[in-house]
């Protein structure tokens, strides 16, 4: 693989989700040798000071067509400053990094993780420059989400029509596509997000469509109830909600850092990360560093937001595909589901812990 | 304008760290005036030579700037080339003159040392809400002059020889910015600067509304942007900056 950016189809613009991520890929950096302990602490000092750039190229085989290659632009948003807080200087990262995949005459990007916001708060700005299109990548996710819950009731048995959803972020633009998704397929939806106006307009909607729900800002009005729970969230949830939780309840946790983060839930048994595809035909980083900091406990396994602009890279579909907030339709995901099973690209199967090494305790 | 309409009382708690904030800048002026005048004398090119010689004189009077406020403010610091970092950065500057390599001359002093010259100056003018923090400012942008001539030159040079342009700009990283990093760091790796009166300035940067990491920061990242700038692959120079002493 090179760096002739002329030859790049697609690019990716994300950020890391823990530190132990980041001091991971720093690791893979350093030259042999080089001595000069490096703790975590001197690389938090650094590490927001660095302008997003381009670290490494990637190349994803379509079943169809063969190789395309993209890149990797990382942001260098701290993870531990994806609150309101630093939302500006956020942002001012995720521009410079949009600006840079224009510069490099990318045709396609996906935004992923916290970087999509910059989309979804409607900045028409973004959503193109230039000749390069920008996507949040959502709609793949949440089609990667409903097929994975909907797998999910299958492995565990579990009447999808007669169970009661809980999503949890249920406003949001994945939220809401799950929202549209699952109405009509589950018995009841419970719907729960911050912003309580906002969330009493969705169930108002839902109602009048028939569609029985029940809303609330607070999770533990909700939890005991739900038999399945998608959190979609955009901020992690470090509860206690979920202590008493049923051990039938399938919970998918889609956030990106993960949403639910709490000892208890990280060990319940019907846990799995939604919104994930696998890339049959298989993909590789520069320098083979997926195997240092983005690795899963399946092969060939990403992030649903990251494949969008793969996938329509793969099909010459140039646009900016997902934007804005509550525009994924169910016609819109069955649409992109499609055009990346025709390049192998599917649905991952379920998993949950992250290490490389253990074992899965879930496949499909 | 009379002299004492002039001068504002500064606290006291903040004279000793402005004292050796103003050290460090005539120091590093003086660096920058000298390195100019050598680098007039390895090349050949005439105007380039004119060139250098006019950017001696423009550090020669942002030397004068700083020592001239200092005095205004009753301020005495200490000016020292042959304080360990300073004194290292002007060795590693003649080493590529005596050599006569134009380029190394500038990539020394016209993006690393000017990068962190703007970079620093601009935060300490933007910190100190006096005449004092107007001239930092005042020279923060003239510096900025300096890093503009010096992209369009080594641009040409990178295309020119691409993979030799990047070994030596690697190599000269290694070497200088290994310095900056190692004065810069929380604590001065390799002892005392010998410009800061007494006790590192470092720990009495917050009484003028300034800290380490910001200041480091913000000069990596003109660093980084400027290198970005030239052409340089963004995954090597994010690499060296990885592996600077920290």
């Amino acid at each position: 693989m090179g760096n002739q950016s002329s030859s790049l189809r697609f690019a990716l613009i994300g950020h890391q989700e823990s530190w132990e991520n980041v001091m991971q890929f720093i690791q893979t950096m350093r030259f042999p040798g080089n001595d000069n302990h490096l703790t975590v602490d001197k690389v938090k000092d650094v590490f927001t000071y660095i302008p997003p750039r381009k670290i490494f190229d990637i190349e994803v085989n379509s079943t169809l067509y063969g190789k395309i290659h993209g890149a990797y632009i990382e942001t260098f948003i701290a993870p531990d400053e994806l609150d309101m807080k630093h939302l500006r200087k956020n942002l001012e990262k995720v521009k410079q990094a949009c600006e840079l995949c224009a510069k490099l005459h990318v045709p396609v990007v996906s935004l992923g993780g916290f970087t999509s916001i910059v989309l979804e708060t409607g900045n028409e700005f973004f959503s193109q420059i230039n000749n390069t299109y920008f996507t949040t990548g959502n709609t793949l996710t949440a089609a990667f989400i409903a097929m994975g819950v909907e797998k999910a009731c299958a492995y565990w048995q579990k009447n999808l029509s007669k169970s009661k959803l809980l999503i949890i972020g249920s406003t949001g633009d994945i939220g809401s596509a799950c929202v549209s998704y699952f109405s009509g397929k589950v018995d009841k939806l419970l719907l729960c997000t911050r912003n309580a106006g906002v969330l009493q307009r969705q169930s108002g909607e839902l109602t009048e469509k028939g569609m029985c729900n029940y809303a609330s800002i607070f999770l533990k009005d909700l939890i005991n109830e739900a038999d399945i729970i998608i959190s979609v969230a955009s901020s992690v949830i470090n509860e206690n909600d979920f202590d008493n939780i049923n051990g039938d309840t399938i919970v998918c946790d889609a956030g990106y850092p993960k949403n639910l983060q709490s000892t208890h839930i990280k060990n319940h048994e019907r846990l799995f990360y939604g919104g994930m595809g696998m890339v049959t035909g298989g993909y590789e980083f520069e320098n083979n560093l997926e195997q240092f900091y983005y690795k899963f406990p399946l092969p060939s396994v990403s992030h649903g937001c990251l494949l969008e602009a793969v996938v329509l890279a793969m099909e010459n579909a140039t646009c900016s595909f997902s934007k804005g907030r509550g525009n994924i339709t169910v016609n819109a995901m069955e649409n992109i589901l499609a055009m990346a099973q025709k390049h192998g690209i599917v649905p991952a199967p379920l998993f949950n812990k992250v290490p490389v090494n253990a074992t899965p305790e879930i496949s499909y | 304008m009379l002299q004492e309409t002039l001068t504002e009382i500064i606290p006291r708690e903040q004279q000793s760290v402005i004292t050796d904030i103003l050290g460090q800048a005539i120091t590093g002026e003086l660096i920058g005036m000298s390195n100019f005048a050598s680098l007039a004398e390895s090349i050949d090119d005439i105007h380039e030579k004119l060139e250098c010689v006019e950017h001696a004189n423009c550090e020669r009077g942002h030397a004068e700037g700083f020592m001239s406020i200092a005095k205004q403010f009753n301020l005495k610091p200490v000016i020292n080339m042959r304080g360990y970092y300073w004194n290292a950065v002007r060795e590693c500057f003649l080493k590529y003159a005596r050599a006569k390599d134009f380029i190394g001359c500038l990539v020394i002093q016209e993006v690393i040392l000017e990068c962190f010259a703007v970079s620093m100056y601009n935060d300490v003018g933007n910190a100190l809400n006096n005449e004092i923090g107007e001239l930092f400012s005042a020279i923060s942008s003239e510096e900025k002059e300096h890093i503009e001539h010096s992209i369009d030159i080594l641009q040409n040079e990178l295309n020119k020889d691409h993979d030799g342009f990047i070994n030596k700009v690697q190599t000269i990283h290694s070497e200088c910015m290994g310095i900056m990093a190692e004065w810069t760091a929380a604590v001065d790796i390799k002892g005392h600067c010998g410009v800061c009166h007494d006790e590192c300035m470092k720990e009495s940067l917050h009484h003028v509304n300034l800290d380490l990491k910001t200041i480091r920061g913000n000069a990596i990242n003109l660093y980084l942007n400027t290198l970005d700038r030239i052409g340089l692959p963004t995954e090597k120079t994010l690499q060296w900056v990885i592996n600077l002493p920290a």
